[in-house]
């Protein structure tokens, strides 16, 4: 019974180009696979990170994401007191307009432009999204030019 | 995998001769496949976690990527990869180690 597997093993030292290879291809196969299912799986946690179960997007029709969605004033009006949203407990709620546009501003490190993503929301988007923790300074007083940066902008 | 059958066709219609099973000849081969597979597999996961340590540091896809900070290889991820290495082991050996079952010694013999 060794002898054969013995054989074997030498056989495939013996054809080491061959095996080389062969190991070689699988190799470079399953690493590239690796690497896209990994980045698959960051951008799934990253996603289902930052979203709760409980919150509701509410975009215009034939938009599937907020940034090419445009919901008029007074339907943004219609659908915060829908009954369907929930309230808090003084009875406003829980709803959170925002305005999501795309920025052009100049990398810190090497003066590039890359793209900053803007949003404009209500005071009671803290209270809608959660997860908000200012973690340097205050908040901004609404109606000011004001913003929170998140921390990997400020620190890069 | 067909290859290495092939060129070895005398040395496995020896081993037949000298009495080994058919059976053993067939899961040697598959042995082998699934060995190489294995190797390549310890090989992918290797080199798959320097691609994804070197990814970030990239000029283009770097930015992208450091976008998303929980990139990583994980257990369930290089689990996959490792059966993915093993299936193509597997499915690589599979045929030749069947016709290396099925074979008459005399056929194979007959072309030294």
């Amino acid at each position: 019974m060794a002898l054969p597997i013995s054989y074997n093993v030498r056989n495939l030292t013996v054809r080491w180009q061959v095996t080389l290879l062969s190991i070689a291809g699988i190799g470079l196969v399953v690493a590239v696979f690796v690497v896209l299912l990994a980045m698959v799986s960051g951008f799934r946690l990253a996603l289902r990170a930052t979203g709760i179960p409980g919150n509701a997007m509410v975009v215009q029709r034939g938009s599937a994401d907020e940034l090419t969605s445009w919901v008029l004033l007074n339907q943004r009006q219609l659908i915060v007191v829908d009954s369907r949203v929930a309230r808090d407990k003084d009875g406003q709620p829980l709803a959170s307009p925002e305005m999501v546009v795309v920025t052009n501003l100049p990398r810190r490190v090497d003066g590039m432009s890359t793209n900053v993503t803007l949003r404009g929301v209500s005071p009671k988007a803290f209270e809608v999204r959660g997860g908000i923790e200012i973690v340097k300074g205050r908040s901004f007083t609404p109606g000011l030019y004001e913003v929170i940066v998140g921390e990997r902008i400020a620190s890069g | 995998m067909s290859m290495a059958v092939r060129e070895r066709r005398t040395e496995i219609a020896v081993l037949k001769t000298l009495g080994f099973p058919s059976s053993l000849v067939m899961g040697l081969i598959l042995g082998e496949a699934i060995l190489i597979g294995a190797l390549g597999g310890a090989l992918g996961l290797f080199l798959g976690r320097g691609m994804i340590a070197a990814l970030p540091s990239l000029p283009f896809i770097g930015d992208a990527v450091r976008a998303f900070p929980n990139l990583g290889l994980s257990f369930g991820v290089g689990g996959l990869g490792f059966a993915v290495a093993l299936f193509l082991g597997v499915a690589a050996g599979f045929v030749p180690s069947l016709l290396a079952y099925r074979a008459r010694i005399t056929e194979m013999l007959r072309q030294v």
